[in-house]
């Protein structure tokens, strides 16, 4: 069922849809915590958390931008509250950006894995700086437009396409290494 | 390798996930047939889209913690009509229970445990041969309902209210669950203690005679005992704990977290099972509730005054209007029918 339709059954009081709309984003959701660097446990409880507001506030419930994107940001405002931290994202120089990746130098166990594109890819984005890494993730693995990643991450959506464009270079740099 | 610029990625990014535009497709496609050098990043990219995995499965977690959010969620607003979290097979859902061990301990008959802070826990059995489900009874407004539990425990359900029962029930100790209000006439079993979990307060006892009126809408929660003796801790707080004597009925105010006992004449607190609507000093707010649960229509207080009223008394079996005409007879209100729902206003005398 579509986001629209069940945040319409939700407002209506149905608890069936709202524990569909729970599973349809669990393993989403606790992926994106793992990206932020939340312990397992926090993620559970932030995320059950984002569920419980959503329900007590669903009568009254406008989410004017993608559903997505309302789930993704409340998860990451309650990380940062439980870390009592504000997090700020910031585009690093480039310069600072891949300091520990020989992008030039490919390395005897890359050689091995040339066939195996996967786990290759896998590394590269391990290699990415930290924010770098988490813009790359929740558009590659999750799938959110760089407006919404823009959104949920409270950046402006330029400094999103900076970090994909840079993540792309980079990963193509180090795929033809492989080639 | 060419870069391209930041658009170009986008937009093949966009073509990937499928939400590029029609234009924007017939774009790309060109680009790719003209530029080598586009095309040479448009096959890098696709590769990299096409390296995605699957996010790993959490299917297991998720039901559990969303088994865990339901329970938080059933506490906080008790619903008309339960409906759990999709069936999970292992997984039983146990309260954690504050000094339990300690309050067995000190009373060998009969043990209230209250908590205004109950915590739930999602344990998963480790035989897991106990399913989740809950075998559910529901009475609507104005009905009331037998209930005879496997054990032949015997349960009067009042009206809008719910009483699950857990699959395990039996097993090693009987646990209910309960929104609204009930009366328990509990069969004596040491071994398997009877738990009437509500939203605040977790009611345990071995075999005995007591109601528990816990409506979410209410302003106290409310636990009478006519047999034994019981030990009632809020608040997770030992030095709160009361002991209960016959007679006697906790009064738990949810606004101040505090509880008074007092003594209770027994037809006061359970008159309802013969259908006596009883008002035991009931604020106004209060005696509405009960009487829209009572007949099963709206009532509404008018006047704020009204509000710091108390009402007390006893009506055997009567129809709604005749109700509010001895009401009326003995106190300064009067009452009308408004758009499907009755209206009161009036001051206190």
């Amino acid at each position: 069922m579509e986001d629209i339709d069940l945040i319409a059954r939700i407002n209506a009081n149905d608890r069936e849809a709202f524990n569909a709309l729970f599973l349809k984003y669990y393993a989403l959701l606790i992926d994106f915590c793992k990206y932020m660097g939340a312990k397992p446990e926090d993620g559970k409880d932030v995320i059950a958390d984002v569920f419980l507001d959503l329900w007590v506030k669903r009568e009254k419930l406008q989410i004017n931008s993608s559903l997505k994107s309302y789930l993704y940001g409340a998860v990451r405002n309650k990380l940062f509250t439980l870390s009592g931290k504000a997090m700020q994202m910031q585009l690093l120089p480039e310069e600072h950006a891949y300091n520990h990746a020989a992008a030039d130098e490919l390395r005897p166990d890359e050689i091995l894995l040339r066939k195996d594109r996967k786990m290759l890819i896998e590394r590269f984005i391990n290699e990415l700086p930290e924010q770098g890494k988490v813009i790359f993730l929740m558009s590659w693995q999750h799938q959110l437009d760089h407006h919404e990643i823009a959104q949920i991450l409270n950046i402006s959506p330029n400094t999103v396409k900076t970090h994909l464009y840079r993540a792309l270079n980079y990963f193509r740099k180090r795929i033809l290494f492989v080639k | 390798m060419a870069y391209m610029d930041e658009h170009h990625y986008l937009l093949i990014i966009a073509y990937l996930e499928g939400r590029s535009t029609e234009t924007e497709t017939q774009y790309l496609l060109q680009k790719v047939q003209e530029e080598p050098t586009f095309s040479e990043a448009f096959e890098d990219i696709a590769e990299i889209w096409s390296a995605r995995k699957p996010l790993p499965d959490k299917g297991g977690e998720a039901h559990d913690v969303l088994a865990g959010l339901n329970l938080k969620i059933d506490e906080l607003e008790p619903r008309e009509s339960f409906t759990h979290a999709p069936e999970t097979p292992g997984i039983k859902r146990t309260a954690t229970i504050v000094n339990l061990r300690r309050a067995i301990a000190i009373a060998a008959a009969l043990v209230i445990m209250a908590g205004a802070f109950w915590v739930y826990k999602v344990n998963r059995n480790s035989n897991g041969n106990t399913g989740a489900s809950l075998a559910e009874t529901h009475t609507g407004v104005g009905q009331k309902r037998k209930i005879k539990l496997p054990d032949g425990t015997e349960v009067m359900l009042n009206s809008s209210s719910s009483l699950q029962v857990a699959t395990a029930f039996g097993n090693d100790k009987r646990e209910v669950y309960l929104q609204g209000e009930a009366w328990f006439d509990v069969k004596r079993d040491p071994q398997k203690p009877f738990i009437v979990h509500t939203a605040q307060v977790a009611t345990q006892v071995l075999g005995t005679h007591f109601n528990v009126s816990a409506y979410q809408t209410d302003s106290n929660i409310v636990v009478s005992l006519v047999q034994g003796k019981v030990q009632v801790d809020m608040d997770n707080d030992p030095a709160k704990r009361v002991i209960l004597d016959p007679g006697k009925q906790m009064t738990y105010s949810k606004k101040s977290k505090t509880a008074k006992v007092t003594e209770f004449v027994t037809d006061d607190i359970t008159g309802w099972k013969e259908n006596k609507l009883v008002f035991d000093y009931d604020s106004w707010p209060d005696a509405a509730k009960k009487l829209s649960r009572w007949y099963g229509v709206p009532v509404e207080l008018k006047n704020g005054e009204l509000l710091r009223c108390k009402l007390k008394g006893t009506f055997d079996n009567m129809p709604l209007a005749k109700v509010l005409q001895q009401i009326s007879m003995v106190s300064d209100i009067s009452w009308k029918t408004e758009d499907k729902k009755v209206v009161i206003s009036g001051k206190c005398n």
